[in-house]
């Protein structure tokens, strides 16, 4: 293995590996592997190779030790001369502060962490609609929600037509559609999927979809709570259920 | 496009579209989130796709926009491994590839170790085009007529990309192949 192959040799091996020899060729091939250790060690050197390119990339569930990017271990070693060093960081205060006088008196701050309707239903839709939560029945659904926001609603699990998946938390993605306290409601009808947002009503913000979505966005307030139905449907589905159902005498959690 | 349509045609092209973002950025879990991020911009330009084209290589080209700016960004971000002569080094076999794998900004795949870091350190010195060609070649196993499709070359082109990353690859490994041997992965 140390040496390189010849380019016929190489071509062989990478043609059998590839699937491109016909039956003859590979019967010969896999005959001339017993005479020949150099291509048979040629083979089993490619075929590391492809085993390794599999290791590598192959699409299992994420460990943590695979999930923090590496620091580099020779940082120290490069980078601008000290006397660079110092203008670059004047010019990166200076344009730091331009920007932040910019975003400070032409802007209304944002907040970076904002997620659109569109991208948190297609980010619900790239997890494949899986819940972090379900509630095991109506009650602790409404208790859910008032342990979280201060106020509650129902969607009841037997609602016909209409499947209850389960919750998902603002927080728990890159991104919010209004504030980190943010509960989304999966829901499922025919084959649609719809997003039930709920979050306090003193949080609530402007949202809007695109008409290229195909999405439809509706907005409701119940009590102290705002919903927004995120649906493919042009009707709303979720919001006349919720309000047909909002619950009465809920016991807050901490009175 | 309907976002039903959509759901089911992402569905379909999902792994592919993951190899895709995988193969530029070297990064399994940026790759779920560059490809969601395209996803999410697929959403708001729904109406833009022409249904006679293909799905997956619509989707593709969001996907490979995603990734190289987030490699950019990546680039950008960190201090970066910028002297070719250093990269050089380390794949001379005198620094630890590991190192040189996580910094010039694409694998940082976890605690792999010997055969399979001069892999990555190797990988490296491919085009993104080329390094993605291999993956969904020898990793995805996917047919050079569909590699074709989704990335939007030609079928010959697929096929040169892949022959001249194997070969490249086993120039570079070449050079360490004692070190491979005694390494801890050992011999096949």
């Amino acid at each position: 293995v140390t040496q390189r192959p010849s380019q016929p040799q190489f071509e062989l091996v990478a043609a059998y590996l590839d699937g491109t020899l016909d039956a003859a060729q590979r019967q010969a091939f896999e005959a001339s592997l017993a005479s020949d250790p150099a291509l048979a060690a040629e083979l089993s050197f490619q075929r590391r190779l492809d085993s390794s390119l599999t290791r590598l990339f192959e699409d299992g569930p994420l460990a943590a030790a695979v999930a923090a990017p590496a620091e580099p271990a020779v940082a120290g070693k490069i980078g601008p001369a000290p006397r660079w060093r110092f203008a670059w960081v004047a010019a990166a205060a200076v344009l730091l502060l331009g920007a932040t006088f910019a975003v400070f008196f032409l802007s209304r701050p944002t907040d970076p962490n904002l997620m659109s309707p569109e991208k948190l239903y297609a980010t619900m839709q790239v997890r494949q609609w899986v819940p972090e939560w379900k509630c095991k029945d109506d009650q602790e659904f409404i208790q859910t929600v008032q342990n979280k926001l201060g106020d509650s609603i129902l969607v009841p699990a037997d609602t016909p037509g209409l499947e209850v998946i389960g919750w998902a938390y603002g927080s728990a993605y890159k991104g919010y559609p209004i504030t980190p306290n943010s509960m989304i409601l999966i829901t499922k009808k025919d084959n649609d999927h719809i997003l039930l947002v709920v979050d306090r009503a003193r949080d609530d913000r402007s949202m809007s979809v695109s008409k290229k979505s195909g999405l439809h966005l509706f907005r409701d307030v119940e009590g102290d709570l705002v919903l927004y139905e995120i649906t493919p449907r042009p009707e709303p589905a979720v919001l006349d259920v919720a309000r047909a159902h909002k619950p009465k005498n809920v016991c807050p959690t901490n009175p | 496009l309907t976002p039903q349509q959509f759901a089911q045609r992402y569905e379909e092209s999902r792994r592919t579209l993951w190899y895709i973002a995988a193969a530029i950025l070297g990064d399994r879990t940026l790759a779920h989130d560059v490809v969601q991020e395209a996803a999410a911009i697929a959403m708001t330009k729904l109406s833009d796709f022409d249904s006679t084209t293909n799905f997956t290589a619509w989707m593709g080209q969001i996907v490979r926009f995603v990734a190289l700016n987030e490699a950019r960004g990546r680039q950008r971000r960190r201090t970066t491994l910028a002297s070719p002569d250093l990269a050089s080094g380390v794949l001379q076999g005198n620094p630890h590839p590991s190192s040189a794998a996580g910094s010039v900004g694409a694998p940082v795949i976890g605690d792999l170790e010997g055969f399979d870091d001069y892999v990555k350190a190797a990988l490296i010195s491919l085009d993104e085009t080329a390094r993605t060609c291999l993956v969904l070649r020898i990793v995805h196993g996917m047919a050079y007529s569909e590699i074709s499709k989704a990335l939007s070359i030609p079928e010959g082109t697929a096929m040169s990309h892949v022959h001249r990353s194997r070969l490249a690859l086993r120039d570079r490994l070449s050079a360490h192949a004692d070190a491979l041997t005694d390494s801890k992965g050992g011999a096949p």
